[in-house]
């Protein structure tokens, strides 16, 4: 690390590479910065009264929490599988499971409302039976769901490559059946990765925007998430979309403060033993 | 055939493996009583792939001809369909660099096998079936029991990350020995070591393998290792065994430029 910064202001472009880095990190900070500026506490204790605020909230946090716990759940062993099990259907499940982050998200919405909405694919069949998914708050979370879950397969996949196939067989020596010595040994080594993946998926599924706008629609209290109430609320009221955003702007950064503090508090409790 | 150390039995053990493994060819019969058995031969030959096969951690194909006998038991026999599943087979292992759990302290490490275990017929006259939490600490306290005996008492409450790579050894052979493994396999145990480490791990082996009179295959780079075990040699290239016997065998009359130069004499 040292020899490395001290290669960096050796280099001569250290002047032109510092101030482009200086812009980039304007570029990304200023606006929240500004964003935060123009909110007051009194415009934040009003906005906690409106009803369209309080059910647009209310909303992104119910459903943003139902998909990470599908996310998670579902997977976790396909991570898993994915990772142990060398061949070519894994490698051609993992790259079509990177396929979303590739795409955007209003075509992913579209490509949903083809497939569920009412004369879609599955979706007449289901129809049928007197299931509707499209413009609920199922949909909400099946969209939330498509556009968050190759995040966390990808960071809960790097966190299984860590543990080694020999670290395996000797728990199944020590007696271990398979599934022990996944859920004592394998989870437990990858579950920092596992969290950062969940963490990763809740922030995507929480910012998600076009494909919950094609194929959950934007009805307020159904399926308008926070996201969504902050682009219409932008047509009647801006100071209450900058109040939303600066919500937001809030959550995000408690996440990543969380996101950096668990490794850290993890490592004082592992120290404290 | 076979015989009695203090109060454990030191059988025969043997094997017989031809396979397939992509490019790798094995065809291997090897049988052994003498209590330690060293396996050298060049990068490649096939010797991790074997240990592998015996620990029944490598998928067996149809048209495999396995069969492995420890004792008077049948682990994997292909022509009979019989295979007896890893965490039944009552053989150690420690992998090239130690594979400790580094989620897990190091007295964690030692009773994960006791706790995993505690339920199997062999281990039940030493940890009674019981309530969880009594159960928990007697595997505790034989964990702790197997580190005492082993002279690595202090360093139950550490983490994995914070030993040396010597007690790193030390640890991984307390955690497979606690479980009383009918037959140990290490894998070039001391080849991370350095010099100073490697002699100190090489004692404790002799020693400790000694004391708990459990037959060892071990494989290695390092005829040292073979002097200091009294190990009988099979020499394994290109996934064939070319030679086996005592040390005196391999020094007089070595069959290949490699065992030559292995066994040297300076």
């Amino acid at each position: 690390m040292s020899s490395l910064s001290s290669l960096s202001s050796l280099s001569p472009l250290s002047l032109v590479g510092r101030l482009g880095g200086a812009a980039l990190v304007l570029t990304v900070v200023l606006p929240l910065i500004v964003l935060i500026g123009s909110t007051s506490v009194a415009d934040l204790r009003e906005a906690a009264r409106n009803p369209r605020f309080v059910e647009a909230l209310g909303l992104s946090v119910r459903t943003t929490l139902a998909s990470v716990v599908l996310v998670t759940v579902l997977g976790t062993p396909l991570a898993w599988w994915l990772v142990s099990t060398p061949g070519r259907l894994s490698r051609v499940v993992s790259m079509l499971l990177e396929l979303p982050i590739m795409i955007p998200p209003a075509v992913i919405g579209l490509a949903l409302l083809q497939t569920f909405g009412r004369m879609g694919f599955v979706g007449a069949w289901l129809s049928t039976k007197g299931i509707f998914i499209a413009f609920t708050p199922a949909a909400v979370v099946l969209a939330q769901v498509t556009v968050s879950a190759p995040y966390f397969i990808q960071a809960a996949s790097n966190a299984f490559r860590e543990v080694t196939p020999d670290t395996l067989v000797v728990a199944r020596t020590l007696g271990a059946s398979s599934s022990t010595a996944f859920l004592r040994v394998a989870l437990p080594i990858a579950l920092p990765g596992v969290v950062v993946g969940a963490s990763l998926a809740w922030a995507r599924a929480l910012g998600e925007f076009g494909a919950t706008l094609l194929f959950a629609g934007n009805l307020p209290g159904h399926t308008q998430t926070m996201p969504l109430a902050i682009f219409y609320a932008l047509e009647s009221d801006v100071r209450m979309a900058v109040v939303l955003a600066t919500m937001l702007v809030g959550l995000g950064g408690v996440l990543l403060l969380s996101l950096r503090l668990i490794p850290s508090l993890a490592a004082a409790a592992r120290r404290r033993r | 055939m076979h015989r009695w150390v203090g109060e454990r039995f030191m059988g025969l053990w043997q094997a017989k493996v031809r396979a397939q493994l992509g490019t790798l060819r094995l065809d291997i019969s090897v049988s052994d009583d003498s209590g330690c058995l060293a396996i050298v031969g060049p990068n490649g030959s096939g010797k991790s792939t074997f240990l592998r096969m015996l620990l029944g951690a490598v998928p067996v194909a149809r048209k495999f001809d396995v069969e492995i006998v420890v004792g008077d038991r049948i682990l994997e026999r292909t022509t009979t369909g019989t295979e007896v599943s890893t965490e039944a087979r009552r053989i150690g292992y420690l992998p090239q660099g130690h594979g400790l759990f580094p989620h897990l302290t190091v007295v964690e490490n030692v009773e994960f096998g006791l706790i995993a275990g505690a339920l199997r017929p062999a281990s039940q006259g030493r940890i009674r079936p019981g309530s969880c939490g009594g159960r928990r600490r007697a595997c505790r306290a034989r964990a702790m029991e197997v580190l005492e005996g082993l002279g690595c008492q202090e360093l139950a409450g550490h983490r994995i990350s914070v030993l040396s790579g010597g007690q790193k050894q030390k640890v991984a052979l307390a955690r497979a020995l606690a479980v009383e493994p009918e037959l140990l396999l290490l894998d070039e145990p001391m080849s991370a070591l350095d010099v100073v480490s490697r002699r100190s791990v090489r004692a404790f082996l002799v020693e400790h393998l000694r004391a708990f009179a459990c037959p060892c295959v071990i494989v290695t780079h390092d005829v040292e290792d073979i002097e200091a075990l009294g190990a009988r040699v099979c020499a394994i290239e290109a996934g064939r065994v070319i030679q086996t016997g005592t040390l005196e065998v391999f020094r007089d009359a070595p069959r290949s430029t490699f065992l030559a130069e292995l066994f040297q004499t300076p």
